[in-house]
């Protein structure tokens, strides 16, 4: 036991901390300069890095709260819940397990950004990697704040709407099936992530829930922070590099206007409970079927989500899992604006 | 950590020889599956033209005020809808414009009560797909309802009422009764009420249409009002107002004043150019707008805006001041030669000459404008054929190049005592006495009214009579 504690120590110690110091050194240094710079008179920053800044900045803002609260609950599920009580109510044929789970969202509300911790922690509880990225993909969409801003932006009976939460479900529920069928759940895994959860617990008996849940929190963080980090600065520069009136200007065209997008919502990387209210003024110029792309592919495939969930799955995974999304969510798409 | 899971759990790997060839080709079918699915559906958009998702137009204003508009909701951004594309029936004047997935048709005129329209855009593209589709969409206007003043008979007592009612029925609702009503205006939300009360002052009272809240208005002093009129749009009440006492001490005579309902709800004079409250012969309300045409005393003609203080501007001085046409565009005014009509916007007068009507001379009465060119409604008087000297009374139609008759009355005794055409054109309503000579007043200290009056509904283009109803005061 002593060689374990110590081999898990020597794995994940070192890292943890590294990444929780760029990660926060990272977003401060962010805030900073944008603070900072403006007043500096013809040393201020050009105005594009300034934009780039600043929409880095609203990303990590908009994401930062639901994060945090992600890694709580899922330091909830892992320390405080016992495992019987999750696992108890879920039913055991698999179709109607992964069913359940992808309404848990309605019970976890936070936007896909504290859904990944949680997803991670729910996989370390025991969850199946699919079943895990069932629960990953639904509940962003599947939640009440989520439901609740598509219904007042949309309208409850509207296509929009009900494609939305209709596909959202198809789509964890399609994805969640496809790896399940994966012989080697553990491959699906990055290999540290991997290795996380098949070690057995350090201080299963020698560390008190309070103790486990700030360790938790620590590498939670530590892990997240710089994906956060980085992805939001990315989802910046696409934004700055790519001017949004080309992807505008093909709002009209029931094809391309679904890529388009597509492209914005994977450019702009906004959380889920709040990308109703964005696209709205949209709806005028792109077509239902695009509007309802953006709403349904947005909160499973952006820069920042990617970036997220790259702290879990592998690439080949994350291509696999990009691919099927956008397929999934184009048809979506196609057959709104065929059909309304 | 506890695996409950019945799915392959982590870390079974494929070391245990498990074979991932079912994921693979799960994995293999989702993804073609999908893609042929994509194309499909990618290939029937590409081929399917814009469509009408929705529509949206507010069937009780396009009767009541010109200028409404009718829009059109494609599901896609369109190319610009040209004029020529767009057809309405049945046929009314309008403009086109589009933007985005929006076209909107405005009907340059009020449309017609009771009548189901059709309108009609072909050739709707939006440039990036090959197909183009029509859209139609049609919508029923509601009938006319009109509100009138059945005063009660003086000799069986009771009060006066407002009804209202329909064209198309016989239904009769009293929406507000009360003793010795003068006169009213109806506003969408309220009715302006004008009462005489025993000594023979009047009062202005709002009433509110849907609860019958009654709210007194404070007149400048006691006194007698007349001439209520009303802007619907812009809720302004108008009326002269005559303060009580003799004529040399009175404050107010035949003063102009306005009421804002939107606003302070305060009776407030009209200005005249020195600044004074205006005295005026008569008065209207231009169409559609709070802007007001007033006679003043000294038959100058002025437009005045009582929106904005010290806007008043003197058209000339004519013999008689009538009503606006419905495109609030021109005026009737008269000199010793006939009816004028008068652009409000150039200042140019048309001369209205009273045809000849089946080879007899007409000599032209009060008129309304019916259309934005000259054609009008007009009460005209014919000489007798007999030579007796008498002449009659008709209504006429009046189009600028034919005369057709609308109204006479049953016999010679009766008496064309006024008439109002609705705000589309569509009908007249005309106020018949039967007999003049052997009607009774009412004896109403102001406005006073013959206890037979009655109103005729003429639908203006049939010449048929749609309704009758006794009593006058319509207000459409």
């Amino acid at each position: 036991m002593g060689t374990r504690v110590e081999e898990r120590k020597r794995v994940f110690r070192a890292p943890t901390i590294t990444g929780l110091v760029v990660g926060l050194l990272g977003i401060s240094a962010v805030f900073a300069v944008r603070a900072l710079t403006p007043g500096l008179g013809k040393w201020s920053l050009p105005n594009q890095l300034q934009d780039l800044l600043t929409l880095s900045i609203s990303v990590i803002v908009e994401s930062l709260p639901f994060v945090i609260l992600g890694i709580l609950l899922s330091i909830a599920v892992q320390v405080w819940i016992p495992d019987r009580w999750i696992m108890r109510v879920l039913p055991r044929n698999a179709f109607l397990r992964r069913t359940v789970i992808s309404f848990l969202g309605i019970f976890l509300p936070v936007c896909e950004c504290g859904n990944v911790p949680l997803a991670r922690g729910l996989i370390v509880k025991g969850f199946t990697v699919s079943e895990s990225m069932t629960f990953l993909l639904a509940a962003p969409i599947l939640n009440p704040i989520t439901i609740l801003t598509t219904g007042q932006a949309f309208g409850f009976g509207s296509w929009v709407f009900v494609a939305r939460i209709v596909g959202g479900f198809a789509i964890a529920n399609i994805l969640g099936w496809l790896f399940s069928k994966h012989p080697d759940q553990d491959s699906l895994l990055t290999d540290r992530f991997a290795a996380e959860c098949r070690l057995p617990d350090a201080h299963e008996h020698d560390q008190t829930r309070w103790q486990k849940s700030v360790e938790l929190f620590t590498r939670e963080c530590g892990v997240i922070m710089p994906a956060m980090f980085i992805g939001s600065l990315v989802a910046g520069l696409v934004q700055v590099a790519v001017p949004r009136a080309i992807l505008l200007g093909l709002g009209s065209n029931p094809v391309w206007s679904i890529l388009a997008m597509m492209a914005l919502a994977f450019v702009i990387s906004v959380c889920s409970t709040v990308d109703a209210f964005f696209i709205l003024p949209f709806a005028s110029t792109f077509m239902p079927g695009s509007i309802a792309v953006f709403l349904v592919f947005g909160p499973i495939i952006d820069i920042k989500m990617l970036t997220l969930m790259r702290t879990t799955f592998t690439a080949r995974v994350l291509v696999r899992l990009t691919v099927i999304v956008g397929l999934l969510s184009a048809l979506i798409g196609l057959v709104i604006n065929y059909v309304a | 950590m506890t695996h409950t899971s019945i799915e392959p759990n982590r870390g079974s790997g494929t070391a245990g020889g498990a074979s991932d060839r079912p994921y693979r080709r799960a994995l293999a079918t989702t993804v073609t599956t999908l893609v042929v699915l994509v194309a499909v559906f990618a290939g029937l958009n590409y081929l399917q033209g814009p469509k009408l998702a929705s529509a949206q137009v507010d069937s009780s204003r396009v009767v009541a005020q010109s200028g409404q508009q009718l829009r059109l909701f494609a599901n896609q951004s369109i190319t610009a809808v040209r004029k020529s594309q767009v057809r309405v029936t049945p046929a009314s004047p309008f403009t086109v414009s589009s933007s985005g997935d929006v076209i909107a048709v405005q009907f340059s005129n009020r449309l017609l009560y009771g009548t189901s329209y059709t309108v009609k855009v072909d050739g709707v593209g939006n440039g990036a797909q090959p197909r183009t589709t029509n859209f139609a969409y049609s919508f029923r206007t509601p009938a006319a309802q009109v509100y009138y003043l059945d005063r009660a008979d003086p000799r069986t007592g009771g009060p006066d009422e407002i009804v209202k009612t329909s064209l198309t029925g016989n239904a009769r609702t009293v929406v507000y009764s009360a003793p010795r009503i003068q006169q009213f205006v109806v506003f969408p939300q309220a009715i302006a009420v004008t009462t005489l009360g025993d000594d023979g002052t009047s009062a202005l009272s709002l009433v509110s249409l849907d609860k019958g809240f009654v709210a007194k208005l404070l007149l400048p002093g006691s006194g007698t009002i007349d001439e209520l009129q009303g802007a619907n749009a812009a809720g302004v009440v108008g009326l002269t107002f005559t303060s009580s006492g003799p004529a040399a001490e009175r404050e107010f005579n035949d003063t102009l004043m306005t009421v804002n309902l939107t606003g302070a709800q305060t009776v407030d004079p009209v200005l005249d150019l020195a600044g004074k409250p205006l005295q005026v012969l008569t008065w209207s309300f231009v169409t559609g707008s709070p802007s007001i045409v007033a006679q003043s005393t000294d038959q100058t003609v002025f437009l005045i805006d009582p929106t904005k203080p010290g806007s008043i501007v003197p058209l000339g001085q004519y013999q008689d001041l009538g009503g606006s046409a419905p495109d609030g565009k021109s005026i009737v005014v008269s000199d010793i030669y006939g009816k004028i009509a008068y652009s409000l916007s150039s200042g140019k007068e048309t001369r209205l000459p009273s045809l000849p009507m089946a080879g007899a001379t007409t000599y032209g009465g009060e008129a309304e404008l019916i259309g934005s060119g000259t054609a009008r409604v007009q009460q005209v008087a014919v000489p007798d054929s007999t030579g007796s000297g008498r002449y009659q009374s008709f209504l006429v139609l009046e189009d600028g190049t034919q005369t057709r008759m609308l109204f006479q009355p049953a016999d010679e005794k009766g008496s064309i005592q006024g008439f109002s055409v609705s705000p589309n054109g569509q009908y007249v309503a005309v106020n018949v006495i039967p007999d003049f000579a052997a009607s009774v007043s009412d004896n109403y200290a102001v406005d006073a009214q013959s206890t037979s009056i009655s109103t005729i509904f003429i639908d203006i283009k049939s010449g048929t009579v749609v309704r009758s109803v006794t009593g006058f005061e319509e207000s459409w």
